[in-house]
């Protein structure tokens, strides 16, 4: 602060040009203003305590100095060191009564500076104390710290100057002892006030001070009760009592501290001091004297400032908890999950707005309800506890106010101590996330629905020929049995022979139509547990016919004991065709001698049954396997390109996956797992 | 007299094949069934009388490719294409390769039969005009060069004079070579010689 008055007596041109062109030669000049105005400040506070200077030199019962020395270290940093040895050599030669030697008192200026020194950088640098003492060991450890330094330096100062002659040994040991009450009272009463005044100054801008009424009378009332307590202890009692009474000035500091922490604490004990200082200087009472009253000082300051402190940090403690509550609360207001917290007994301790939306239920009546009262059975208080933990997570339906079922997400956590532990429930709204779902559900079933009739549509020449087979037949044997019916005498058997094989063929005929109708006229998706072999047989069944027309073989391989799939047997089998008939173009395209397709059913080391279709063809290029599975992307002259994007969809609508399989050399292979039905999980 | 000609059924297709035969064999044709383009071209003798009624779509070897194979073998018997939907063209390529006809499925036994009916009277008066066709290259051998061009110019209606002049014979000579060849060839009359002579002509050309 010093610096900034310093540079505001320059014009603001100057001030400019030297900010811009010698920055260094600014923090320069900052750092001799700040120096020049600590030495000023402590030369000031040392003449004003010269009281009852001891055979004329520097060693007075009260010795605030070392408070201001501390302040300057602490916050600027060692390299101000040479400033506290300059203030204390100055001091030496402009205050004393006697004639000090400058050397001798350099010798005590460094010892001075550089004891304070130590002080500061043990505090700082081995003890990392917090030097705006937020915490009470901050304030404990810089009492206890300053203490002992002023202990050692006094031992040094006295020893210097009884070496120099200018005091006899003889009055050493007296000399140091009120230099170190001295030191050490000026420091712990001075030192903590400066560090909480700059903290206070620095954080004044962020928290307005509200003026009133009361604040303003209890002030007076605290100042005055610390002059009554003076007036007590030194103006009615007479010099005998004083002594006795001396505790009386523990009131007002004790009641001070409690009310306002250490801030007022430390202006209570400054105070005090002063008080204590004009009394007994007005009273003109001996050095002895006073330094018995400063050490019940350093009691006071001690007592007064721990206190202040232990209340300032419950004070922090008690804003930060509110603080944090009140961000909870703003958080959990806010939120649009719902959370409620819930004892070991299952009693609902808290819900946030959210739950009450959820349930339509206001917060008064939901507080106190059991969790077995909104969740469904299944979840009973074990089941919940037992499974905290983000990443497992229920999806389950409650029973709102209004009798209306509602899908949520659940996630449990768990906090307190073990034995009594309480449990949050996070619920999350999943009725959009469901009906979208259901759109794409549909929206992929009815693009699966027409991708299978243009399958259909592909297959319509080979399932012409295919019908027209059994209708020839029909036909023939139709006709050949009313010629025979013509002749004058019908051989019967022979009729009747054809009548068999007409109704076979017809049946034949029936056959080739449903299973196409059943195939092109589901819309709908129909989950089941479907066998393997069902599946595979039925989508070959259709292949095999365009297969024959074209002489490709189709084998299939199903492993024995496969476990059912849970699956809709339409759309598994139109993904089987789909790969049948890619696997047939592809065998037709490359006109390769060896005309096969084989079908495999296995099941996989994860426990998923999977199915591949491998071709004879000449395989798959490694420019189209990038692509394979994109939409509109083919080889055929007529193909759409949706077959196996569709197929794909379908299969990881089933929880499992479409993948091509490379094979070096000899055709391709496509494979998909499907989850067999014991893994599938069905809790919910 | 149709007792010694046979409808050979080609068709993969083993119910469509035992219907057909079953058709015929109402109609009193002896018929004999085949699985595939290959077992009929091993078990058929070309010196038998029939005709043929083949699937135009079969595995391996296609109907096409039969009428293809019994061209290049150069057995006559006629086939009748039995196309499906959308077989067509299939079966249009193979009029042009030489076949018979071809019929849509379903089959219209009328259309069926009377096909098969017209393709085994082709078949008997093919197999007639051949025969035919050998005796009289059998004659036409023994005539010697000179009487042969007097035949082939005779058969476009020259009279004799045109003849002698245009050969720088004499008209008695031609007259004489003429005798000859109506002996011969065995023609009772002039006509039946023109007759022959455009037969040989058409199956040198």
């Amino acid at each position: 602060m010093f610096a900034t008055s310093v540079e505001q007596l320059l014009t603001p041109v100057l001030r400019d040009r030297l900010a811009r062109s010698h920055p260094r030669a600014r923090r320069l000049l900052s750092a001799l203003a700040l120096s020049g105005g600590y030495v000023v400040l402590y030369l000031v506070l040392d003449r004003i305590s010269f009281l009852r200077a001891l055979h004329g030199i520097d060693v007075t019962p009260w010795n605030p100095p070392p408070g201001l020395t501390l302040l300057l270290l602490l916050v600027k940093g060692l390299s101000y060191t040479p400033a506290t040895v300059l203030a204390a050599l100055l001091s030496s030669q402009i205050l004393p009564l006697v004639n000090v030697p400058p050397l001798t008192g350099l010798a005590a200026a460094l010892v001075i500076g550089l004891g304070y020194a130590a002080a500061a950088g043990v505090l700082r640098s081995v003890l990392r104390i917090d030097i705006r003492l937020r915490r009470a060991r901050d304030l404990v450890l810089l009492m206890v710290v300053v203490t002992a330094a002023a202990g050692f330096v006094s031992v040094g100062f006295v020893a210097i100057y009884a070496l120099s002659g200018i005091i006899g040994w003889s009055d050493a040991p007296e000399a140091g002892f009120q230099l170190w009450i001295g030191d050490a009272v000026g420091a712990v009463v001075l030192a903590p006030l400066l560090l909480v005044a700059r903290d206070h100054l620095q954080s004044r801008r962020l928290t307005a001070w509200r003026w009133s009424w009361r604040g303003t009378l209890e002030t007076a009332a605290q100042l005055a009760s610390i002059g009554a307590s003076l007036v007590i202890v030194f103006g009615i009692a007479q010099d005998r009592y004083s002594f006795q009474l001396f505790y009386l000035l523990f009131l007002p500091v004790v009641w001070i501290a409690a009310r306002r922490g250490l801030g007022g604490a430390s202006w209570a004990v400054l105070a005090v001091q002063i008080g204590l200082i004009a009394a007994l200087d007005f009273q003109d009472k001996s050095a002895d004297t006073i330094r018995s009253f400063q050490l019940l000082m350093f009691a006071v300051a001690a007592t007064g400032l721990l206190l202040g402190a232990a209340v300032s940090e419950r004070h922090r403690v008690a804003r930060a908890l509110l603080e944090s509550q009140g961000r909870l609360a703003a958080i959990l207001d806010t939120a649009r999950d719902g959370v409620l917290t819930i004892d070991q007994r299952g009693r609902v301790e808290s819900v946030n707005p959210a739950v009450e939306a959820l349930f339509a239920l206001p917060a008064d009546v939901l507080t106190g309800c059991h969790v077995g009262d909104l969740l469904p059975g299944a979840y009973a208080l074990e089941r919940l506890t037992s499974t905290s933990g983000v990443a497992s997570r229920h999806e389950l339906d409650i029973r709102r106010a209004d009798g209306t079922l509602l899908p949520v997400e659940l996630t449990v956590g768990t906090f307190g101590e073990p034995g009594g532990e309480h449990y949050t429930l996070v619920l999350r709204d999943i009725a959009l996330r469901r009906r979208a779902e259901a759109t794409a559900r549909a929206h992929q079933s009815e693009l699966a629905h027409v991708s299978r009739l243009s399958l259909a549509g592909e297959m319509a020449s080979a399932l012409a020929h295919e019908l027209n087979q059994p209708l020839t037949a029909i036909a023939a044997y139709g006709r050949g049995c009313l010629r025979l019916l013509r002749q004058p005498a019908p051989e019967p058997l022979l009729l009747r022979e054809g009548l068999e094989q007409l109704v076979g063929q017809a049946e034949r005929a029936g056959d080739i139509i449903s299973r196409l109708r059943e195939f092109v006229s589901s819309g709908t998706t129909q989950r089941r547990l479907v066998a393997v072999g069902t599946l595979i047989e039925s989508a070959v069944a259709l292949a095999r016919i365009e297969a024959a027309q074209n002489g490709i073989d189709v084998r299939v391989r199903i492993e024995p004991n496969l476990p059912p799939v849970p699956a809709d047997r339409i759309q598994i089998e139109q993904v089987l065709l789909n790969l049948l008939r890619n696997g047939m173009e592809a065998i037709l395209g490359a006109d390769v001698a060896d005309r096969v397709l084989t079908v495999e059913a296995a099941r996989t080391s994860g426990g998923a049954v999977e199915i591949a279709v491998a071709d004879s063809g000449p395989g798959v290029g490694a420019e189209l396997a990038a692509q394979l599975f994109e939409p509109f992307v083919t080889t055929k002259p007529l193909g759409m390109g949706l077959g196996l994007a569709i197929s794909r969809s379908i299969v990881e609508a089933h929880q499992g996956r479409l993948r091509f399989v490379r094979r070096d050399g000899t055709g391709a292979v496509f494979a998909f797992e499907l989850p067999a039905h014991e893994e599938v999980d069905d809790w919910a | 007299m149709t007792g010694h000609r046979t409808v050979f059924v080609v068709d993969d297709d083993e119910a469509v094949r035992r219907a057909l035969t079953f058709l015929l064999h109402t109609t009193g044709h002896a018929v004999e069934a085949f699985p595939s383009a290959a077992a009929f071209l091993a078990g058929y003798n070309p010196e038998r009388r029939g005709c043929v009624l083949l699937d135009v779509r079969m595995p391996h070897m296609t109907g096409l490719e039969l009428q293809q194979e019994l061209n290049a073998r150069g057995w006559s018997i006629p086939a009748i294409f039995i196309t499906g939907h959308g077989t067509v063209p299939i079966a249009i390529a193979a009029m042009k390769a030489g076949a018979f006809d071809f019929i849509e499925k379903p089959l219209r036994d009328e259309a069926l039969l009377e096909s098969v009916e017209r393709a085994l009277g082709w078949d008997e008066s093919a197999r007639e005009e051949r025969l035919e066709l050998a005796v009289l290259r059998t004659r036409a051998a023994l005539l010697t060069p000179r009487e042969r061009e007097v035949m082939d110019l005779a058969a476009t209606g020259e009279p004799n004079k045109a003849i002698a002049r245009r050969l720088g014979i004499s008209f008695r000579t031609v007259e004489l070579h003429r005798s000859h060849i109506i002996e011969k060839m065995q023609a009772r009359t002039v006509s039946e010689l023109i007759r022959m002579s455009i037969l040989l002509q058409q199956d040198k050309g």
